[in-house]
């Protein structure tokens, strides 16, 4: 999966290159929602940690008013599992690499453009952490020192402003909404985890234009 | 004769041969300087390397040169030489002479009563001889460097350099006058003895008062030199038996010293009896003191019956004997100690004996490790029961032993009757050939050596055969326990040890050795005083009573008591105490016309604050009893009651009399009965216990529980509101503990013990040397724990404790079920440990104190094919045992607790069926199967899964025999591997495991652990099956397997 949508990017910066384009550079902060693992009466929280996020975008506007781009995102993403007074933390990450599509609220050319976005691509969770043999709430849950790849939709907003001729600035909110881990965040015979992921990451880039 | 003689030897060869000589004796201590003649005195001169030994018959002084052991030289003197002293200066040689010959040997009288002293000066041989009116008895340097002289008819102060005569005064003494018949040796001549403390400042004279033909008067006199005032004191007294040996050794400072028999301490420039050597003769003739002030040690020869030439080593604070050794043959008289106290010299019957006492560390001397070993067989456990005894060498020295018991036992044998220390001998015990005896019988184990120079103290071997229906649990406490006390306060324990002169301070919630506190020697009872606060203690051969603070387990000042007086028991009421004391002629002068009487024994009372006691005329109190205080018997007891209102004094002449603190005087006394012994004891201020009878407060017999013929009662006590007694029969039967109605009189149960309770006669032993034994006919064997919920008897091996439902009708054991502790499934394999439910299984809760594990646990034992399984655990509900090795395939187990036998419980016992250990356990799991990873340590969990090649241990039980096999119930040894012999085949899923090792785990039994690791592509999952299967069983459990 991952391998075939890197080739659907090449592919697509390769036909936009006779259009406007944007490339750039992001930064910002993922916070990611709470999932709940149960075990008969016994459950915690479990999930990822807020994180830094970077990341780079490409992409080409094609239309008045709609445009499409390619996002790849780091974001740091310890996994995490807490409840009863107690907690547990694995170093991990992610890796969101996602074609999105851009409707913008005002035409080409405009300096201020809001827009919306939309997307799907996938999510690649990687724990790097040691793995604690005795893990608190291990009975729940194992936080693993693996490697998980999910499919991941994503719905977002933000607007883009032309700081002058080729720079521009965007600032946009993303949520990642993804189905639950399992293997890096690995339920416990008789245990559940239930919900599903939403990873909303907050950020800021500075493209080139041209 | 020549012939005999001839035949003897010849007899000795060939028994040599045969190996069959004669037992050989321990070899001696010392070696002997022969003299020609009698030695009278003897000093040490370091100086010239020199003893100079006075030769009384032989008219010389011998120089004794001590590199070589040889006489150097010869001193002649022109009369019979009978005291010898060197200045502290080493300059001035004083010889104390006798009695003037006759210049006609066949003139009369041969001797004209006359003495002299010559003074020899050893740097320029000058000699002054100077003529005396009597005989000199002693003479002996002090550090003025002036010579006290003691003759006949005074003492004088004798100047060595010019000469010069100070009389100091004093009455006239007593010794023989020559000659005398065949046979008697200068001590029992002369009489007389001296002794000089270390810093020469006091010299101490034992000398004779009687005229007494047999040379061995009881009345003796000591007189007392103070160098730094020149004043001289006289003491007299009279003794039985006389104050023999005729020697002195003092002590550093001269504030205590030993003469004759006794050891005494100067308090206030008078002498008090501290301590008595308890076997003493009273021969002169015999014997020797030397006080090793850097070894805080005093040796001693003093003659015991039966002990022939023994040196004692002993305590010089109460005449504990530490040690004893063989001399070469017997001292006498007077022995000195080198500067560096080294090496003593001793005047002795064949001459000078040199021993060298600071190389006793490398001198052959040879003693067991344990004094008692106990065998715990049962109704079980028929089969041959093993220990160990360590011999062990008592300085650096490999020293051979023989090991022998007595003629005609049978059942014990010995791995080894003699071999060379240290080393270690097993006993093996045939239980059944002790099995009808259902106590504990007792025998001793003999050591002797040829080389080693000591004679070690027999090892006792008791052998407890006792069947289910006996309760209690022995403590093997080793010794002459006589009377044991609670002090319910402090949850603790006193139990008074004769042999040793110490009491042990037991904890009664660890059942623990808390403390030693010194008594003095031969110690007979203890009492608290009525504060509780402090343990004072009884002795028969000392005439003070000890005193400790029971708050810091510190001694106080001791209770002095009047001269002869022996405190054998005693009782604190209210506001006074008493002391029942044995008396050594001393007189009691209460008669109106002032003449004295002596009676046997009396009763003293006790200024506790001053620490003195006193003898008043009646029975005392704080105002005068009605009863005369003469007792016919000195073997009797004080005790008092709980409220501290009454005492009562029971003798065992059949006389009792009773003391009322409110009234402050013996209020009663009755002699209803001919004889009284056993246990005693104050039930409350109403009712007392004396034997088998009940007396109320007018101390009349209103009961007497009818015990079965033969039995001997030994304890009382009060236990949870109702009476406890002990009786016995025989010493190795079980003896019978019997709870009583104290409202009504009556015997509500009779419970058969563990073994026997002590008694006076269990308690008698042939005495040995100089190790006191005075036994009353009156037994306190019986202390209850502060809770009430623990009885301590006194018994046979040292302690039986009893719960406080000691005599509650145990149920009949009832077997259920049996599986493996580790999985709990019912698959139970040869060798491997087995979990017994049901009920009734064992008397009590507890667990096996280590390994090799006992066959017999709580009062409880398990057979399987009527081989005893050794325990790690019981309670009346669930039993945890090992099974044999040799058992596979069908089998019965049985088992024996007080409720009877158990109904035979079929069993299948597999050869091998593996059962994993589900002991592990995280910070929040427990119960989780025994596997660990060997890379962290970590229990197999969800959270520490198996990675590919992950090596992780399993521990189990069920893998049956190994090779080599570790004997049943031991630890496995940490030598060796033992290797289980059917290996088991281990599958994680589909996937075969290798097994790199399937062993018993060292320091445990019936724990096998198996390493295995797993592939380096493993299936992942969460619940992967790991199977492990051995011979045609198999165990499987879940595991999570991830990767990478």
């Amino acid at each position: 999966m991952f391998k075939s949508l890197i080739c659907v990017a090449i592919l697509a910066a390769a036909t936009a290159s006779a259009q406007e384009w944007d490339v750039g550079v992001t930064g910002g902060l993922g916070m990611a929602n709470n999932l709940t693992v149960k075990n008969g009466s016994t459950s915690a929280d479990a999930g990822f940690k807020n994180g830094a996020v970077f990341g780079v975008y490409g992409g080409q506007d094609m239309y008045r008013y709609w445009s499409g781009e390619a996002n790849y995102l780091y974001r740091r993403s310890d996994f995490k599992i807490e409840g009863n007074g107690k907690s547990a933390t694995l170093d991990g990450h992610t890796h969101l690499i996602t074609g999105d599509i851009l409707a913008h609220f005002r035409p080409r050319g405009s300096r201020i453009r809001p827009f919306v976005s939309f997307g799907g691509g996938v999510k690649l969770m990687v724990g790097t952490g040691n793995e604690n043999p005795s893990q608190p709430l291990g009975t729940l849950a194992a936080l693993t020192a693996t490697t998980e790849t999910l499919p991941v939709g994503e719905i977002g907003a933000g607007v883009k402003i032309q700081l002058s001729k080729m720079l521009r600035l965007r600032v946009q909110v993303r949520d990642f909404i993804s189905g639950k881990p399992q293997d890096v965040i690995a339920t416990a015979p008789g245990s559940t985890l239930s919900g599903f992921s939403n990873d909303i990451l907050g950020t800021v880039s500075l493209g080139l234009t041209w | 004769m020549c012939f005999d003689r001839f035949r003897a030897s010849l007899l000795m060869l060939v028994l040599g041969f045969l190996g069959l000589a004669p037992e050989s004796r321990a070899a001696t201590f010392g070696s002997v300087v022969p003299v020609r003649g009698t030695v009278s005195d003897i000093a040490l001169d370091e100086s010239r390397n020199a003893v100079y030994a006075a030769n009384f018959t032989a008219y010389r002084i011998e120089v004794i040169d001590l590199s070589s052991r040889s006489i150097r030289t010869t001193i002649p003197v022109g009369r019979p030489p009978s005291a010898i002293a060197l200045s502290p200066n080493n300059r001035y040689l004083i010889i104390g002479e006798y009695e003037t010959p006759n210049p006609d040997p066949a003139g009369a009288p041969p001797f004209d009563g006359h003495g002299g002293l010559t003074i020899r000066d050893l740097n320029t041989s000058a000699i002054k001889h100077v003529d005396l009116a009597t005989p000199v008895l002693a003479a002996a340097f002090g550090a003025d460097g002036q010579a006290v002289v003691v003759t006949r008819a005074e003492v004088i102060r004798v100047d060595p350099g010019s000469g010069v005569i100070t009389s100091l005064g004093l009455p006239v003494l007593a010794s023989r006058d020559l000659p005398l018949d065949l046979g008697k040796v200068p001590t029992q001549i002369i009489q007389a003895a001296t002794g000089v403390s270390l810093d020469r400042k006091k010299i101490y004279f034992l000398v004779g008062v009687e005229d007494d033909p047999s040379a061995s008067s009881s009345k003796s006199g000591l007189l007392v030199y103070n160098a730094d005032t020149a004043q001289l004191t006289a003491e007299a007294f009279q003794t039985a038996p006389p104050q023999g040996p005729r020697s002195v050794a003092v002590d550093a400072t001269g504030a205590s010293l030993v003469f004759g028999w006794g050891l005494v301490h100067r308090v206030e420039d008078k002498s008090y009896l501290w301590a008595e050597f308890p076997g003493a003769k009273g021969d002169f003739h015999i014997g020797t003191h030397a006080w090793s002030t850097a070894q805080n040690k005093l040796y001693s020869q003093v003659p015991a019956d039966g002990d022939g030439a023994v040196l004692h080593i002993v305590d010089t604070d109460n005449l504990t004997v530490q040690e004893r050794l063989q001399l070469p043959q017997n001292l006498s008289g007077k022995s000195v100690l080198s500067i560096d106290q080294n090496t003593m010299f001793s005047a002795s019957e064949g001459g000078v004996v040199i021993l060298p006492v600071g190389s006793l560390p490398s001198t052959p001397r040879v003693a067991a490790q344990q004094e008692d070993i106990l065998f715990a067989a049962d109704a079980c456990n028929r089969l041959v029961l093993t220990q160990t005894l360590d011999i062990i060498t008592l300085g650096t020295v490999p020293t051979d032993f023989t090991l022998s018991l007595p003629a005609g036992i049978t059942g014990v044998s010995l791995s080894a009757t003699s071999g060379v220390a240290p080393a270690q001998v097993r006993i093996t015990i045939d239980p059944s050939a002790f099995q009808g005896a259902k106590g504990t019988t007792a025998i001793p184990l003999t050591i002797t050596s040829s080389t080693g120079v000591n004679l070690p103290a027999p090892v006792r071997i008791l052998i407890n055969t006792r069947d289910f229906d006996q309760r209690g649990t022995i403590v093997n406490i080793p010794g002459k326990l006589v009377d044991m006390l609670a002090d319910p306060g402090r949850g603790r324990l006193y139990i008074l040890r004769q042999d040793k002169n110490q009491v042990q301070v037991w904890d009664t919630a660890t059942l623990s050795l808390q403390g030693i506190l010194r008594t003095g020697n031969t110690p007979t009872q203890l009492a608290m005083t009525a504060d509780n606060r402090y343990l004072i203690v009884g002795n028969d051969n000392s005439q003070i009573a000890t005193v400790h603070d029971l708050d810091t387990l510190q001694a106080t000042s001791p209770i002095l008591f009047p001269l002869g007086h022996y405190p054998r028991s005693i009782a604190a009421a209210a506001t006074e105490a008493f002391a029942l004391s044995r008396n050594a002629g001393a007189e009691l002068f209460c008669a109106a016309d002032g003449t004295g009487s002596t009676p046997t024994a009396l009763i003293d009372q006790i200024d506790f604050e001053h620490r003195v006691a006193f003898s008043p005329c009646s029975l005392g109190g704080r105002v005068p009893s009605a009863f005369e205080n003469n007792l016919p018997t000195e073997d009797g007891v004080l005790v008092s009651s709980p409220d501290r209102r009454t005492l009562l004094l029971a003798l065992a002449d059949g006389n009792v009399a009773e003391y009322d603190s409110e009234a402050g005087t013996w209020v009663a006394s009755r002699d209803d009965a001919t004889a009284l012994a056993g246990p005693y004891g104050a039930i409350d201020n109403k009712l007392f216990l004396v034997g088998p009878n009940l007396l109320d407060q007018a101390l009349i017999t209103g009961t007497t529980f009818q015990d079965a013929a033969g039995a001997i009662p030994s304890g009382h006590g009060i236990f949870g509101g109702w009476g406890v007694r002990t009786l016995a029969t025989t010493a190795n039967a079980a003896g019978t503990i019997q709870r009583w109605n104290t409202s009504n009189k009556t015997i509500t149960s009779s419970t058969s013990m563990a073994e026997a309770p002590i008694t006076r006669t269990f308690l008698a032993s042939t005495p040995v040397g100089q190790i006191g034994q005075s036994l009353l006919s009156f037994t306190r064997s019986i202390a209850v724990s502060a809770d009430q919920r623990t009885l301590y008897a006194a018994t046979i091996s040292g302690l039986t404790v009893f719960s406080a439902d000691f005599d509650a009708v145990p149920q009949k054991p009832v077997v259920t079920s049996i599986s493996n502790p580790a999985d709990s499934t019912f698959h139970i394999a040869t060798g491997g440990a087995i979990t017994i439910k049901g009920s009734g299984l064992a008397g009590t809760t507890t667990s096996a104190p280590g390994y090799p594990l006992p066959s017999t646990l709580g009062e409880a034992c398990v057979t399987v094919n009527n081989i005893a399984l050794p325990l790690f655990r019981v309670s009346p509900t669930e039993t945890v045992a090992q099974l044999p090795f040799t058992v596979a395939g069908s089998a019965s187990l049985v088992v024996r607790s007080p409720g009877g036998i158990s109904t035979p419980f079929p069993i299948n016992v597999a050869t091998t069926a593996p059962a994993i250990f589900h002991t592990a356990a995280t910070s929040e799991e427990s119960g989780l199967p025994a596997i660990y990873r060997d890379d962290n340590g970590g229990p197999l969990t969800f959270t520490n899964p198996i990675h590919p090649n992950t090596e992780f241990t399993i521990y189990m039980t069920g893998l049956g025999t190994t090779s080599p096999l570790p004997a049943l119930g031991s630890a496995t040894p940490s030598e060796g591997s033992y290797n289980a012999i059917q290996v088991p085949s281990i599958t994680l899923g589909s996937q075969s495991l290798s097994v790199t090792s399937a062993k018993l785990v060292p320091g445990l039994a019936t724990v096998y652990e198996v390493k295995t690791s797993a592939p380096g592509q493993v299936q992942p999952g969460k619940t992967v099956p790991l199977t492990i299967q051995g011979g045609g069983a198999s165990t499987t459990l879940t595991v999570r397997v991830v990767t990478p």
